[in-house]
Parts: C-alpha cells; sequence; structure tokens
C-alpha cells in the first residue's frame, strides 16, 4: 500500500520537477530567493502521513522527528496532516493550513498539540540574523500540552510566562547551558535539567513538546547554522616596542619628522595665543582699571 | 530521459519537488509524466539523507529513481564535533615556534589573545587545520611588557617559506606561505579573515606599522597567508 502510495508521490514529483526546471537540494539554507523549510513532528504517541498541496510528502512520520530543511521556492504551500493510514488528504487530523513561505526566509512548521491537548500545527520564522561574534542564538518554543512555563538556566529563570504556542529568543555567549522547564513561577523542573549546547554562530531551537497529563513532556531540538560574523579586528599589539625597534626606516624619520614639526607648530600656537592673551588683558586693563585688577 | 540523471541526484531533486507539488507557485504546466518502471526495496518514504546516496550505479533495478526522499531525523540537532585545536606553530625560517591557545573574543568583539606576546591564539570559532574548508587564524602580540615578540618577524616572511601547525590530535600540518602584507586596521577585511568556507588556509596575524600612542595601538595588522603544502 504505501509503496502504490510511494509510486504515485515520485511520479508527481518528476512532473513537477520536469514542469518548473527546478533543481533543488536540500540544504541548511535556503538559496538565493528561495525559502527553507523544516518539519517537526510534535504530537506524542501518534505516526501520521504529512500533505503538502494533496501529495503525501512524509509518510510514516514518527512523533519527536524532524523533516527538512527543504530548499523551495517561496509561495504559499497547503499542508494537511493525516493518519498514517489515509488514503488522501480529505480528512486531515490537523489542518489543512496554509504556510505563506517568503523567499530567503527560514521556516519550521510544527505538528504538535495546544494547550489544552487538542492536535494543531504552527509554522514558525527560524531567525537567522547574524550573531555576533561569540555569541549563539537560543530559541524556546512551547508546543506541549501544558500552561504557561518558565525556563530555567543554571536555576535561574531565563525566560518567564512562555506559552503554546509561543517562542522566546535570546542571545548568548557560546556555550552549554544546563536547562530546565518549570511551571512558570516554580522552580520545580517538568522537563531536565538537560544540557543544551549553544554554539557560535548558530541559532539552537529548543521544543518543548508532549503532554503534561500524559507525564511525556520532552525536549527536541533543531539547529540553523551560518549566523556567525567576525570579530571586528585583531589588537596584537600592547606596547608600541615593536613599532620603536623595528618599524621600518622610511616609517620611523617620517614620524619624527612629522612629531617634531607638530611639536614646533604647537609652541607657535602657544606663543601666539599666550601673546595675543596679554595684548588683550593689557587691553582691557587700560580700557577699565578695576576690572582688570578683579580678573587678574 | 530523466532516466539518464544518476539516482542520488534524482531521489533528492524528487524529493524536494514533492513539496512543491502540482499547484506551485511556479505554475505547472502538467507536463506528462516520466513513468518509473518499477520501485526498489520498500523502505519508509521518510529515509534518513544518507539513503539518498545509496542509490549509485550498478543497482539492481537499474533507471529506476528510489523513491522520494526528504531527509529525516530524530529532533536531536547538535553542532557538528569541534575540530582539533591548534597547539604550536612553527615557522622555522624566522626562528619562531610558539604554543598555541584557543581563544574566542575579547569584551569589544575583537579576537582575543593571551596577554603574553610569547603565545599565539587560534579563533577558536573558526576553522582549525583539520576543517574541510575555511581560514584557521592565529594570532600573537607583536609585543608586550616583556618587549619584542617573536611575531615581530613575520614582516620578514617570504613567499614560499614553510608554516607548521600541530593540534591537539598530534597531527602536523604543513603550510607554504603565499603572501605578506600589511594592511591598516581600519581597512582589515574581517569577514574574508575569519571566513570559514572557502579552500582551507592559514593566516598568521600580528600588529605592524607605527604605534599609535593616544589609541594605544599600532596602524597595521601584518598577515602572512599560507595554504597547505602540496
Amino acid at each position: 500500500m504505501t509503496s502504490t502510495a510511494r509510486r504515485r508521490v515520485a511520479l508527481v514529483g518528476v512532473s513537477a520537477l520536469t514542469a518548473i526546471g527546478l533543481s533543488a537540494v536540500p540544504a541548511t539554507a535556503a538559496t538565493d530567493g528561495n525559502a527553507a523549510l523544516s518539519v517537526l513532528h510534535a504530537v506524542p504517541d501518534t505516526p501520521v502521513d504529512v500533505w503538502v498541496n494533496g501529495e503525501r510528502t512524509l509518510d510514516d512520520f514518527q512523533p519527536g522527528d524532524l523533516a527538512g530543511p527543504l530548499d523551495l521556492a517561496p509561495g504559499t504551500y497547503t499542508v494537511a496532516i493525516t493518519a498514517p493510514d489515509a488514503t488522501d488528504a480529505s480528512a486531515p487530523v490537523i489542518g489543512p493550513v496554509d504556510l505563506p513561505l517568503e523567499a530567503g526566509g527560514n521556516y519550521t512548521a510544527v505538528a504538535h498539540l495546544d494547550a489544552a491537548g487538542a492536535p494543531t500545527a504552527t509554522l514558525f520564522t527560524n531567525s537567522t540574523q547574524a550573531t555576533a561574534a561569540g555569541e549563539g542564538r537560543l530559541t524556546v518554543r512551547h508546543v506541549a500540552a501544558a500552561p504557561a512555563v518558565d525556563v530555567l538556566a543554571g536555576g535561574q529563570a531565563v525566560i518567564t510566562g512562555l506559552t503554546n504556542p509561543n517562542e522566546s529568543v535570546l542571545d548568548l555567549p557560546a556555550g552549554t547551558i544546563s536547562a530546565s522547564v518549570a511551571a512558570a513561577g516554580t522552580t520545580t523542573p517538568v522537563i531536565g535539567p538537560a544540557d543544551v549546547t549553544v554554539a557560535e554562530g548558530v541559532n539552537t531551537i529548543v521544543y518543548a513538546w508532549g503532554s503534561l497529563d500524559a507525564g511525556n513532556l520532552a525536549l527536541a531540538t533543531q539547529t540553523v547554522d551560518g549566523l556567525h560574523s567576525a570579530p571586528s579586528g585583531v589588537p596584537s599589539g600592547l606596547t608600541g616596542s615593536a613599532a620603536d625597534s623595528v618599524a621600518t626606516t622610511s616609517l620611523v624619520p617620517g614620524v619624527a619628522i612629522t612629531f617634531m614639526a607638530s611639536l614646533f607648530a604647537l609652541a607657535l600656537a602657544v606663543g601666539g595665543v599666550l601673546l595675543t592673551r596679554t595684548r588683550l588683558q593689557e587691553h582691557a586693563a587700560q580700557a577699565s582699571g578695576t576690572k582688570a585688577h578683579r580678573d587678574a | 530521459m530523466t532516466h539518464q540523471r544518476p539516482a542520488a541526484l534524482t531521489a533528492l531533486a524528487v524529493g524536494v519537488a514533492l513539496l512543491v507539488g502540482a499547484c506551485s507557485p511556479g505554475g505547472s504546466t502538467g507536463a506528462p509524466a516520466a513513468e518509473p518502471t518499477s520501485q526498489a526495496s520498500p523502505a519508509p518514504a521518510a529515509t534518513l539523507p544518507g539513503a539518498a546516496g545509496a542509490g549509485g550505479a550498478g543497482t539492481a533495478t537499474p533507471s529506476t529513481p528510489e523513491p522520494p526522499t526528504v531527509p529525516v531525523r530524530p529532533a536531536r540537532d547538535q553542532p557538528p564535533p569541534a575540530p582539533p585545536a591548534p597547539v604550536q606553530v612553527t615557522l622555522p625560517a624566522l626562528d619562531l615556534d610558539l604554543p598555541v591557545t584557543a581563544d574566542g573574543v575579547d569584551d569589544q568583539g575583537r579576537m582575543a589573545l593571551p596577554p603574553s606576546a610569547r603565545v599565539a591564539a587560534w579563533y577558536k570559532f573558526g576553522s582549525a587545520p583539520a576543517s574541510v574548508a575555511g581560514t584557521t587564524v592565529i594570532s600573537a602580540h607583536v609585543d608586550d611588557p616583556d618587549g619584542v615578540g617573536p611575531f615581530a618577524r613575520l614582516r620578514d616572511a617570504e613567499v614560499g617559506q614553510q608554516v607548521g601547525v600541530v593540534d591537539a590530535a598530534g597531527t602536523t600540518y604543513n603550510y607554504t606561505v603565499t603572501e605578506v602584507r600589511s594592511i591598516p586596521k581600519a581597512d582589515l577585511p574581517t569577514r574574508d579573515l575569519f571566513e570559514r568556507t572557502g579552500d582551507p588556509r592559514l593566516v598568521l596575524v600580528t600588529c605592524g606599522g607605527t604605534w599609535d600612542r593616544e589609541q594605544r595601538s599600532y596602524t597595521d595588522n601584518v598577515l602572512v597567508t599560507a595554504v597547505p603544502s602540496t
């Protein structure tokens, strides 16, 4: 059965490829003018099929799995999620939902539970803005059947009151943090603590998913790399002693001459100012004897 | 025609084309489908990325594309393991032999360096000699309170000289100097210098030019570029 489905999908795929002349491969980032789409299955216990524009795209997609990223032409894609034995997308358990994908965008579509435990889907935009040299980005997304949560790092709340289906984004110095998730306003973990590596120049996206009532809350992790930027310079001198001793001969006399000329010009200027000031004071003294004496 | 396409390529392309679908905004003209003749062994449609490359020449079902493969993995992404850090750099022609530490950025976003001019720093967020691509950047102060440091001699480097870098795995990487230049600090092409893609290369960096007493900084950076020796 699944073999038949696959064959039909393959056929449509080849036809679409031929028609559009599209040549694309999975990539970590969208190529110029395209969008990158990943899909996360965050509904516990239930394998599903994912249909895009009416075609089965992911067959028997397992909870906790991440598909993509795929390099797609910008546009709106209609996604439906069905039971794994569906013969078409006419009776979805989630959707259909329209995913508007913009050129250059990086997205993750997540099939998950809402706060009350009903299946739903959310399209998140993954930040690919450059990170400062030495920093990474941590994105935390609440896609679990659970009330508001706090995210604790090293026992301290770094994100507070995060609710389904929202996210919080932080830029942090690169490193590994011990993260846990607790009900908002509390410090008793419902997930973790777990080590989360925030790599330099990488957006590390952590999903809290599952169901609090069912006792299957868990973390899923996705990374989007290539956000790094370069250090702003290389300050590799401390005292000037290398310049004094080994600066090239053409530079040293040049600098010395410039320096001496500057000194001479400064002396002239200072002398001029003093001379002028003296004359002014003399003039003022002549004009108003009382005032000149007070100022002096 | 598609039957001539390498299987791996076709599998990947089909996987992508699937998501584009017949209702793509790119517009479908409803071109006739290329009929696949048969299918390869039944595997889950969503297979690991590696599977796409497995359908090379010489399979039991020639001229048949693999089923569509959208790459799927458990959502437990980890950054790739860091390459071994450089621990020693040598440039025998200049009598240079320095230990190397792994450093990141200072509080102003510049490359961080150890205080001693007798110790070099490797930019730990960039490429390393074992990396398949990108620039390994190693820098040392040209001077320190103890006086002029060994990297002051970099300005005397010449094209063709050999540079050695030993990493934490004990592997020695040999490079040949291809360029020596001095650049005003304001013009330092940092994006290019700290490039993490492109052909592997090594750049040794220090300061040069004149000392600006007010800025407490040299005017220039001295860059010695070297490429892996063949």
